[in-house]
């Protein structure tokens, strides 16, 4: 058949293809049945995705937690500990008494003071 | 909506809702049922409600829409296949006797998306524009846009096939 497609010829050619029996349409129940057997499953087991996260989370974690840890600097005992400020305190004297000049009394200073 | 009530709407709107969940799903048997059995849970859980609006059927063939477009969306991401255009429509169309109708199937198939939606919710679905636009959740406008330029270019696809057929 040719001719112009016109909406009526477009319909009935629509209606040929709906008339066939939907015979291969599962049935309502098994869809029902299915869908909640998969719910089910879905809500009995954690997805692979969310136990392949929650692995990663924890190895990058635990090697954080390592890496920290490692990098901790030795921490000297609090009797051995110095103020980083100390030689300041220390340069007062050091630099004042050996520039003291010390005169000795001359032998042949005899004057007396009255 | 009282359960039992609920259920028999579904029950009663399956054999719609099956052709359907296949044109959304491109043909695949497989896929139809995985969105047609997750769309079912969402409506029998209260996850998606029926608010009155419209049919019955209009609402229920939208969250059979969305629940594909879904599910499309997460097999793309996935990346464990791609989605081809389709070759064919649904087998139970395909298979449909007739050159007329394997005529018209290849012709749906070569539209874009949208039109062939638009195209199939009218005339195999029968539904009116306005309701094609609340499935594919498109404005009316957008949809009467669709649906003139897909019925336009069906015609032109068919009418080029049946010339060629006749040399």
């Amino acid at each position: 058949m040719t001719g112009k497609w016109d909406d009526d010829r477009l319909r009935r050619a629509f209606a040929e293809l709906r008339a066939k029996p939907e015979a291969d349409a599962p049935s309502f129940a098994a869809v029902v049945d299915a869908a909640r057997t998969a719910d089910a499953r879905r809500a009995g087991t954690p997805s692979f995705a969310r136990a392949l996260a929650a692995a990663v989370v924890l190895v990058v974690g635990g090697g954080l937690w390592l890496g920290l840890a490692s990098k901790q600097p030795p921490v000297a005992p609090l009797s051995e500990w110095r103020s980083p400020t100390e030689f300041l305190l220390a340069s007062g004297n050091a630099l004042a008494v050996p520039a003291l000049t010390i005169i000795p009394p001359s032998p042949n200073n005899t004057r007396r003071h009255p | 909506m009282d359960p039992t009530v609920l259920h028999s709407q579904l029950e009663s709107c399956h054999g719609q809702s099956y052709r359907w969940a296949l044109h959304c799903c491109e043909g695949d048997r497989t896929e139809a049922e995985d969105a047609l059995q997750t769309a079912y849970l969402k409506v029998l859980d209260g996850r998606a409600r029926f608010d009155g609006r419209s049919a019955f059927s209009t609402w229920l063939f939208a969250v059979i829409w969305r629940t594909a477009a879904d599910e499309r969306r997460r097999r793309i991401v996935r990346f464990r296949r791609s989605v081809p255009l389709p070759d064919d429509l649904p087998a139970a169309a395909s298979s449909a006797p007739g050159e007329t109708n394997a005529g018209l199937v290849r012709a749906l198939a070569a539209l874009p998306r949208r039109q062939r939606e638009v195209l199939l919710l009218v005339f195999y679905h029968e539904r009116t524009v306005e309701e094609a636009a609340e499935v594919l959740n498109i404005g009316v406008g957008s949809a009467r846009t669709h649906y003139a330029r897909g019925k336009q270019r069906l015609r032109e696809l068919l009418e080029d096939s049946e010339v060629r057929h006749d040399r």
